[in-house]
């Protein structure tokens, strides 16, 4: 499993306030239509104009933010691969299949995601935010004139709501249909989202080739003209081929069953693989990883470990040691260490390793 | 530790610094300055001088019309003035829906308490500000008839007696020595007791006014302590206001601007809401909070005996509201802490009188005209429709089968006379009451269910008592028989609301669906 970073902070700031105001509005807006009895009528529509007006604002940034950086173009409905995309909620789901669509930082969304966003940002919102306005200034436009009619302006505001409403219990469903029940929602938080090697595998790839184009596109020659020549095929075939070759070396740790482990000047995990989550009877890389290698280990283990990491810090390889180790359920069992120190500017910068379990 | 910090600043900090703005900020404020400026109360031009050393008065006086023509020999052109008045005439002039000038007044212009005048005058003299009114043959014209001391008597011990002459245990010279403005004493021992007793037909006009608290009349109470001529001000024996059972039009009324302004609320929101809705609505939330006022009286099942007797029962039907039965009046609900009806009106009403026939059940003996179309006609840029508080008095009385035509039957008078009260036979009393009021009568009667309109004007509660946004805005809202304009908070589109709830309801069943499947299938992706 590997950690993606897919959303930048403004997007991850925009959509939680998105969210939050969007159901402040929906709790006192229904609150407001009469369906139930909460807070009062009075401070219901205070604090539903106060979030409409903050969202407006919102929206402006969202959608200056859309344009300056080009991103709106990833909400425009395409058809490709759609069907795809419905055969695999409908069936490719429940036996296990690969997702047909990847998650990059380029391209977030998935068709169906893009024709719903489409729809959501730029067709209700607008639509509840004009009828929104046309509403706050009923009363206004009865007092210069004879204003217009409240009820239409009413009854389509009341009905884009409840669209609302039922996007958001299917969007927040669809949240849990990542690599993990709760891998979107994280990544929504903290930026980073958890997929699966292969997933992660495209996504650095799609990134690498998003930015090889934009750099491509960033270059003329002499005549001003956009220049290719320092792009040919060479440069991204030897990319492809590094990439190529880094996960096939994964993918045969994998199969190998040797874990793979990265550990910091601290003595703190960076990077683990599945297979020494494996070993280590966990699934969640959040337990070893930004942890200190003497955690779960038993006294005299722990001396040992910290032997065989100063040794190495001090350029040393190490092959063959026997350490023990606390699974996560408690159990002990045993392990043999080969690791050798990794090197940044030609310093120290940590250690790298792989360990073999010991057969019982 | 890093990723933390970073969570916290992008997402958790902005979150409440923006939601606890959005959740205090209250933008619903008039910007300063505020003016809530009221004009100061009414102040006089004169003040009555000290009449008790004045020589005209220290007389033994014998008869009201004694007082009276004391009263004139200074206030020489006031008896002329007075005559003019309604409260002399009985009568106003009046312009009608169609544009036509109309006289309208008790003798034209039946109710449904007591009917009317007509052949039951000699009752009216309790009221009628003259001496010796009680028939056809009343002068008038004579000036010395005229009650001054009703209205101007400031001891508080004038009382009329028989014929509506001075009581005899009134002191008249005590009384003409100590007059001075009408207080509400004066104004309400006559216009407390419409339809035959205390609050019986207002709801919001009753002795309690004399003393009373803040929490029954914010402007009447013994503190503010307003008298009924600060807002229903006088000149010339001129008095403002207008009670629309006999009046049709626009002119002439009393209104809460006169002292409070258009925007007298420091929220925008309530200051627009006067473009739509009357101070009355949101400030009178309950009528008749002190003694009860009469809503139902069915003078059909009047007449029943009791061991050959006329006979007169009580009953409680609720905390508030109490059943009576005499035989003489038939059937009535007298009830207090009542919710006002409201309606759309714009000034002006549509009164039904002894001529005109009966088109519809139940009739309503004075339309308020107004809708909501008329509030936002742009030829109207005044917006002359309001919601106002209506106290809504339902009955049933004689009417003319063959001439469709409410009838006045005779109540009052000596056995024998056709006095319904004395006779107790509809058909004589008909008979002889359309005889008076000079109308003809076919010979067959029976009884039709009406209905008349009481706009509440008085008792005004306190601002912390008055209705809140929830009264109106709600699914059971106050305002649920105002029909033609959406309101929020009381309306719904059935389509679409269905429409929503269903689409919400297949998409919770299509994640119920989808989510047990993936567990089911028993994958990787729960």
């Amino acid at each position: 499993m590997k950690k993606v970073y897919i959303y930048r902070r403004f997007e991850r700031f925009w959509h939680w306030t998105q969210t939050l105001i969007i159901l402040a509005l929906a709790l006192t807006g229904f609150e407001i239509h009469g369906s139930f009895s909460l807070m009062g009528f009075e401070k219901a529509v205070m604090i539903h104009d106060n979030a409409a007006y903050t969202y407006m604002g919102l929206l402006l940034l969202i959608f200056f933010w859309l344009f300056i950086t080009g991103e709106w173009r990833m909400y425009m409905p395409t058809k490709k691969k759609i069907f795809e995309q419905v055969k695999y909620y409908i069936h490719g789901i429940f036996n296990d299949e690969e997702h047909p669509t990847h998650k990059t930082m380029f391209n977030k969304f998935n068709p169906l995601q893009r024709a719903t966003y489409f729809g959501l940002e730029f067709i209700i919102i607008p639509i509840m935010v004009i009828s929104g306005l046309l509403y706050i200034f009923f009363a206004e436009s009865l007092q210069y004139h004879n204003g217009y009619a409240l009820e239409p302006v009413a009854y389509i505001h009341v009905g884009g709501a409840f669209v609302l409403v039922g996007f958001i219990i299917a969007h927040v469903y669809l949240t849990t249909t990542g690599y993990k029940p709760l891998s979107a929602i994280k990544a929504m938080v903290t930026g980073w989202e958890e997929m699966s090697d292969e997933e992660a595998e495209v996504a650095v790839r799609a990134n690498i080739h998003m930015l090889m184009r934009f750099s491509q596109r960033k270059i003329m020659n002499a005549d001003g003209e956009e220049d290719n020549t320092l792009f040919d095929e060479s440069l991204s075939q030897e990319i492809d081929q590094t990439n190529a070759m880094m996960i096939d070396f994964q993918k045969k740790l994998k199969e190998s069953n040797v874990g793979y482990f990265k550990i910091d000047l601290n003595g703190n995990y960076i990077e683990v693989n599945d297979v020494w989550l494996r070993l280590y009877s966990t699934t969640n890389v959040g337990n070893p990883v930004g942890k200190h290698i003497s955690l779960n280990r038993t006294d005299e283990d722990k001396k040992a470990v910290e032997k065989i990491y100063d040794k190495i810090m001090k350029g040393n390889t190490v092959t063959g040691s026997m350490v023990g180790r606390y699974n996560t359920d408690g159990t002990v069992s045993y392990h043999t260490i080969s690791a050798s120190p990794f090197y940044k500017n030609n310093k120290v910068a940590g250690l790298e390793g792989y360990i073999i379990d010991k057969a019982n | 530790m890093k990723k933390f910090i970073q969570v916290l600043l992008v997402i958790v900090i902005p979150e409440i610094i923006i939601f606890s703005l959005i959740a205090t900020y209250n933008p619903d404020i008039v910007p300063m300055p505020f003016d809530n400026s009221k004009i100061q109360r009414v102040q006089r031009d004169s003040f009555p001088a000290d009449h008790s050393t004045f020589e005209e008065l220290q007389k033994d006086f014998k008869t009201g019309q004694e007082v009276t023509a004391a009263c004139l020999e200074c206030h020489t052109e006031r008896g002329k003035e007075f005559m003019k008045s309604e409260h002399w005439k009985w009568v106003k002039k009046d312009t009608s829906v169609a544009g036509k000038i109309i006289e309208l007044g008790k003798e034209n212009v039946p109710n449904n308490f007591c009917i009317g005048v007509s052949s039951n005058e000699k009752l009216c003299s309790k009221c009628h500000a003259g001496y010796g009114y009680g028939g056809k043959n009343f002068d008038f014209t004579d000036q010395n008839n005229i009650d001054c001391l009703a209205c101007h008597d400031n001891t508080g011990t004038y009382k009329k007696g028989k014929g509506g002459d001075p009581a005899p245990s009134v002191n008249l010279a005590q009384v003409a020595q100590h007059i001075g403005f009408p207080n509400k004493e004066n104004c309400g021992s006559c216009h407390y007791k419409g339809g035959g007793g205390n609050n019986v037909k207002h709801g919001d006009l009753e002795s309690a006014l004399n003393s009373c608290s803040r929490e029954v009349d914010v402007h009447m109470n013994d503190k503010a302590n307003l008298e009924c001529t600060e807002c229903h001000i006088t000149h010339n024996h001129k008095i403002s206001g207008n009670v629309y059972t006999v009046s049709t039009s626009n002119e002439n009324r009393s209104t809460c601007t006169q002292c409070h302004t258009n925007t007298p609320h420091k929220s925008k929101t309530l200051n627009n809401h006067f473009n739509q809705i009357a101070c009355q609505t949101c400030h009178i939330p309950t009528y008749a909070k002190v003694n009860t006022t009469k809503v139902f009286w069915d003078w059909s099942t009047a007449g029943k005996m009791r061991d050959g007797q006329p006979y007169h029962e009580e009953k409680e039907i609720s905390e508030d509201s109490i059943w009576e039965y005499g035989s003489k009046h038939g059937t009535g609900i007298l009830a207090k802490n009542l919710e006002p009806d409201y309606v759309w009106f714009n000034g002006n009403s549509d009164i039904h009188m002894f001529d005109d026939r009966i088109t519809e059940t139940p009739l309503v003996l004075n339309k308020l005209l107004g809708s909501y179309d008329d509030n936002i006609n742009p030829q109207n840029p005044e917006h002359p429709s309001k919601i106002y508080p209506v106290k809504i008095m339902r009955g049933k009385q004689i009417y003319d089968y063959n001439y469709k035509t409410l009838i006045q039957p005779h109540t009052f008078g000596p056995k024998g006379s056709g006095a319904y009260w004395s006779d107790f036979d509809w058909h004589t009393s008909a008979k002889t009451g359309m005889e008076k009021l000079g109308k003809p009568y076919s010979g067959k009667y029976d009884f039709v269910a009406t209905e008349s309109y009481w706009l509440l004007n008085h008792m005004v509660s306190p601002k912390e008592e008055s209705l809140t946004c929830e009264s109106c805005h709600s699914r059971n809202s106050r305002l649920t028989k105002l029909e033609g304009f959406y309101l929020p908070g009381r309306d719904k589109n059935n389509y679409i609301e269905t429409g929503g709830i269903l689409f919400i309801i297949i998409t919770v069943l299509g994640v119920i669906a989808h989510s047990t499947l993936r567990v089911l299938s028993k994958k990787k992706h729960i």
